[in-house]
């Protein structure tokens, strides 16, 4: 296992009485890019901003680049790129007034990234960032993320807003970024397609906790949908699958998902209750489906 | 017609209403604890807020969900609130007349019942279909405030009594004429459907309203951006720390739309030419706060992420609240003092003591800093608003009056309070969530 960059212990974060996360544990090695999976409301954006310092948390730890998310040093900061979901741009200033502003911040600010990104996303420095539509003013964010090459980027449904072309270019532009393999990358999203493109693990949030973290090669190994024909036609009383996700009956079979499947398993289930199991590959999109599945 | 339905519908938008029903009272409260009565300014000034509190319920309760209402129901709706209004202007004419003059009803009552109307009637129609009302509020408001004070003062009493019928009739056609606006706009009215309006009146609800006021090509919002401009290119050129270089761009981009050129220009002749009343010192910097409080909570969730250590984002904040208004009351001072030199002017200047304002200017920030920004709904910071400043404004002149405490000393006690609550503030920020 690599370095830890990003990591949660036991995090529990409630407002007033509605407790959002109920012990988050979370761990992103270095060089990692880690898709951070959930439904709307999961609780993603709460795990993210407890970690960046802007929310307190109710109890547990979280640490970014071996600080204390609670009062993050300066230096720390100086390495660490986020870009929300809704964006907080100051709308009154020009592009170019607000890259200048954000630059003061900063000491290792690239203007050579500034203006490639902004041919790249086709964005005029005489803009008004009030003015630009929703998806050009999340590249702008990018944009002002990625000039002072940040060493953790942490981004929250950065492509919801964008259109397709705009998400290539995003995820392109990412891929880019990622491709020396010495930035960590957190990409909360409910996109799992982009998700599958890019991120190297995952980890989904379901009910304030973490449901699975694993590197997405081992999640789509493990995590199998069966189709279960009963060699009799009847479909056997009170069959027990283990580690199951979710089970649908058909009247000639049953559809279920599993995680942690094993061959082994498959042929004690088809010894034991007389059946012949057919097994399919899921993508990142079934597996999030699955693991949210109330059946 | 069903009456029901119109009082739940007025319930809903229960806090503006809480506030148009305790607005009155506070009056009194204020006006019996100060000794003078409020000059028409002052009236004038309560008559614009109301009018702007009176256009947002309307655009949230009516207008909004016009596809729902039948004209005849939003002719009720509208008239209910706008009735209210003018209810309440003329319970604040009361309490300032029942106080201290002595011809209760007098045709001078009249006078200010139509003056207060007039100007009712003529925001209700500016703030409906400007949202610039921040811009015309203080000039407007003083200036019509002024214009109508003017000839009571100084003509014959003849003219004066002519005078009022015109002005009070005025202002009931702008109020009729606004309501005949409201009760009979279309879907298809263009002001009608650019103003959209979310459920619930709260500061977001502010913030989005007014962000085309701030992104425009204006006149206005380039003297914002040509300021800032100039700002930033001095400062990345100065060799000073980059905690420094945050304090100077935040406090300017927090606070533009007070300490742009073009606005301190604006603000200098306006408080040259109009002469506004001593408590305009606190009423003012009350006014930026409540701003900052709108634009300052999504900028500093913003910049809490930047390299700079949450409590010296805080101190930055702070400090950058206390810097704006000081350099607010500077202009005020500067204009309203401007006028001593201009011989002409001498007599009608105010004489009461200014320091004391001035330091219950920067009480009232701190006041702010410790209770109104933790609250988000837009109508409870009104009425904190309204209490701090009144109370703040009624304390100040009980003591110049009755020379309880001195000058020196009261402001002192303000400076130490101001410290005080900031302090308190400053404890209290740092252990809560940043964002929102």
């Amino acid at each position: 296992m690599g370095e830890i960059i990003i990591s949660t212990k036991d995090l529990y974060k409630s407002f007033k009485k509605k407790e959002v996360l109920k012990g988050l544990n979370l761990n992103v090695n270095k060089g990692s890019i880690y898709g951070f999976l959930g439904k709307n409301g999961a609780g993603k954006t709460t795990a993210i901003k407890c970690l960046l310092g802007l929310f307190r948390q109710t109890d547990g730890n979280s640490n970014i680049l071996g600080y204390g998310s609670g009062d993050l040093p300066e230096e720390a900061k100086a390495r660490i790129g986020y870009i929300p979901q809704e964006n907080d741009l100051v709308e009154w200033m020009k592009v170019s007034q607000l890259i200048r502003y954000t630059k003061i911040f900063y000491d290792r600010w690239d203007d050579a990234i500034t203006e490639k990104l902004l041919k790249r996303f086709e964005i005029s420095e005489k803009d008004i960032v009030g003015e630009l539509s929703t998806g050009q003013a999340q590249r702008l964010a990018v944009v002002l993320t990625l000039s002072f090459d940040p060493d953790v980027l942490i981004l929250d449904e950065p492509v919801a807003s964008l259109d397709p072309e705009g998400r290539r270019n995003f995820l392109e532009t990412i891929l880019d970024v990622a491709k020396d393999g010495k930035r960590t990358i957190l990409l909360s999203s409910h996109i799992t397609s982009d998700v599958e493109r890019i991120a190297d693990t995952i980890g989904i949030l379901k009910d304030g906790t973490i449901q699975v973290e694993r590197p997405i090669e081992d999640l789509k190994d493990s995590v199998k949908r069966l189709r279960i024909v009963p060699r009799d036609g009847v479909i056997p009383e009170g069959i027990n699958i283990p580690n199951l996700l979710d089970m649908k009956k058909e009247p000639n079979f049953i559809m279920a998902t599993v995680h942690d499947y094993s061959e082994d398993a498959k042929h004690t289930l088809e010894a034991n209750y007389k059946v012949n199991i057919d097994v399919f590959d899921l993508n990142l999109e079934d597996i999030f489906l699955s693991y949210h599945s109330n059946s | 017609m069903n009456y029901w339905i119109l009082l739940r519908r007025s319930f809903r938008s229960f806090p503006f209403l809480l506030i148009i029903f305790f607005m009155p009272p506070l009056f009194f409260y204020g006006l019996f604890f100060a000794k003078s009565s409020a000059p028409l300014s002052v009236l004038g000034m309560l008559s614009a807020l109301l009018a702007w509190a009176v256009v947002s319920i309307i655009k949230a309760d009516t207008c909004r969900k016009s596809t729902l209402i039948i004209p005849y129901f939003r002719k009720r709706v509208s008239t209910f609130y706008i009735s209210v209004g003018i209810f309440i202007i003329c319970l604040f004419v009361l309490a300032d007349f029942f106080k201290n003059r002595e011809i209760v009803l007098g045709l001078d009552f009249f006078f200010f019942i139509g003056a207060s109307l007039f100007i009712y009637g003529f925001f209700l129609f500016v703030s409906h279909f400007f949202p610039i009302w921040i811009a015309f509020s203080g000039f407007f408001v003083l200036f019509i405030s002024k214009t109508l004070h003017v000839p009571y003062a100084n003509v014959p009493y003849a003219t004066f009594q002519f005078m009022t019928i015109p002005i009070f009739i005025i202002g009931l056609i702008l109020i009729i004429l606004y309501r005949h606006k409201i009760v009979y706009m279309t879907e298809e009215n263009n002001l009608f459907r650019a103003q959209k309006y979310p459920d619930t009146f709260n500061i977001r609800s502010i913030r989005n309203a007014t962000k085309s006021y701030y992104t425009k090509k204006g006149f206005w919002t380039n003297g914002f951006r040509f300021t800032f401009e100039t700002f930033l290119s001095i400062v990345e050129k100065l060799n000073i720390s980059r905690v420094f270089k945050v304090f100077i761009l935040n406090t300017l981009k927090t606070n533009i739309n007070w300490l742009s050129f073009l606005t301190i220009l604006f603000l200098l002749m306006s408080f040259m030419f109009l002469k506004p009343p001593v408590y305009f010192l606190v009423f003012f910097p009350a006014i930026l706060m409540w701003n900052a409080i709108i634009y300052g909570k999504k900028y500093f969730a913003a910049d809490a992420t930047k390299p700079i250590a949450i409590k010296k984002l805080f101190i930055t904040e702070y400090a950058g609240y206390y810097a704006s208004s000081m350099m607010l009351i500077f202009i005020m001072f500067i204009g309203m003092k401007m006028p001593n030199i201009i011989k002409r002017y001498n007599d009608i200047m105010p004489n009461e003591p200014i320091l004391p304002y001035i330091f219950g200017g920067l009480f009232v920030i701190s006041l702010s800093l410790l209770i109104m920004r933790r609250l988000l709904n837009a109508a409870i910071n009104y009425l904190i608003l309204f209490l701090s400043v009144g109370a703040t404004i009624a304390i100040i002149k009980l003591s110049i009056n009755t020379k309880i405490i001195n000058t020196v000393a009261l402001s002192g006690i303000l400076m130490i309070l101001t410290i005080l609550f900031s302090l308190i503030s400053f404890k209290l920020d740092i252990k809560r969530d940043i964002a929102s």
